[in-house]
């Protein structure tokens, strides 16, 4: 007579799948494997997914600002130019002040690609003035109501409105109705 | 900006050092896991070793992408079942898988009192097991995960890993009776 096989307890089977997966590395696998990744190049470095796009955007960004800019070494090999005729877009004369001369559009055009250079001048009483003002300022004894501005004569202003307007008067066929006399 | 621009390379070798001494910790935390994980696909022991070192090599490339650290056991886990997997197939491919069939495992420590044939039977009656029942009971077996950890570790929920589990372990067990 023969016994049917009973099932496996439930230690049993843990005592045997432990004794299964209790195998331990060799004692240098650790060692190996430290060697082996310290040969690897280091990580996140240069295997960044986002390094070639930032790098393609960069070299766009790059081109676009030589276009719109130039070159960077466009403005070294300019030869020195005159203080007043080689930068004449603000050339500002005494005494019209006011006056703003301008250079041909050609000259502007180049001139606009220069660094902007601004020279002024003043006629002699104003670079006295200046002058005065410069003294007494190192000297130290100048004070703002010492200054005396003097009065100028200024030319009267002819007003559009103050030239009377033209009276164009309709021929008149009569001498009654009041237009120039017939000869 | 001179200055700057000098101290930028020191800086970044000292933030790889880093990651390097941070990644040794981890592979000192988890060699013996991932080890034995090759091994209970492999079953051999220097084709388990191989196994590992290349899951830890992929690991450390992709180290600095891993956010959250906490997830690295869990991660190199399938990293390291995924290519003891291959290696298998491509044991299997080459023939050689009588040669791995007909040797005995190496036995461990503890199995020095465990009958040999009832560790061959027990291994033949995990590999008639599928998959989603195999991996719960093999990572449960190493280091004595609980069911939490092995959920981590499979990344499903706790009560699938029970269940798992419960069915496996009876098939284990009718097997070997």
């Amino acid at each position: 007579m023969t016994s049917a096989p009973h099932p496996m307890r439930d230690d049993e089977l843990d005592r045997l799948l432990e004794a299964a997966l209790s195998v331990s590395p060799s004692p240098t696998f650790r060692a190996r494997v430290a060697a082996r990744v310290a040969e690897e190049p280091l990580p996140g470095r240069g295997r960044n997914p986002l390094i070639w796009p930032a790098m393609a955007a960069a070299t766009a960004f790059a081109i676009v600002l030589i276009v719109v800019t130039g070159p960077p070494g466009d403005e070294a090999p300019r030869a020195p130019q005159p203080p007043v005729a080689g930068t004449a877009s603000w050339i500002v004369s005494a005494p019209a002040a006011s006056i703003e001369r301008r250079a041909p559009a050609q000259q502007r055009s180049a001139d606009s690609l220069a660094p902007r250079r601004v020279t002024a001048r003043f006629d002699h009483r104003e670079q006295e003035a200046f002058a005065w003002l410069v003294t007494r300022a190192k000297a130290g004894d100048l004070a703002p109501w010492e200054i005396e501005i003097e009065a100028v004569e200024l030319e009267p202003v002819v007003s559009p409105l103050a030239i009377p307007p033209l009276e164009v008067m309709p021929i008149g066929l009569t001498g009654d109705s009041g237009g120039d006399p017939q000869p | 900006m001179h200055e700057h621009v000098e101290r930028l390379p020191g800086a970044s070798i000292a933030v790889d050092e880093a990651l390097l001494r941070e990644f040794e910790a981890c592979l000192t935390d988890t060699a013996t896991l991932a080890f034995r994980v090759a091994y209970s696909v492999l079953r051999q022991r220097e084709d388990a070793e191989d196994v590992a070192q290349d899951a830890f090599v992929r690991a450390y490339a992709r180290f600095a992408q891993l956010r959250d650290r906490g997830r690295f056991r869990a991660w190199l886990v399938r990293l390291t079942f995924r290519l003891a997997l291959d290696r298998q197939r491509a044991v299997r491919r080459r023939g050689n898988l009588e040669r791995a069939a007909g040797e005995p495992p190496a036995p461990g420590p503890s199995a020095s009192n465990v009958d040999p044939v009832q560790l061959s039977r027990l291994w033949d009656a995990i590999d008639a097991l599928p998959h989603k029942l195999r991996w719960p009971i093999v990572l449960s077996a190493i280091h004595g995960h609980d069911v939490k950890e092995v959920a981590a570790l499979l990344g499903v929920p706790e009560g699938t890993v029970k269940s798992r589990l419960f069915l496996a372990r009876r098939r284990l067990k009718e097997q070997l009776r």
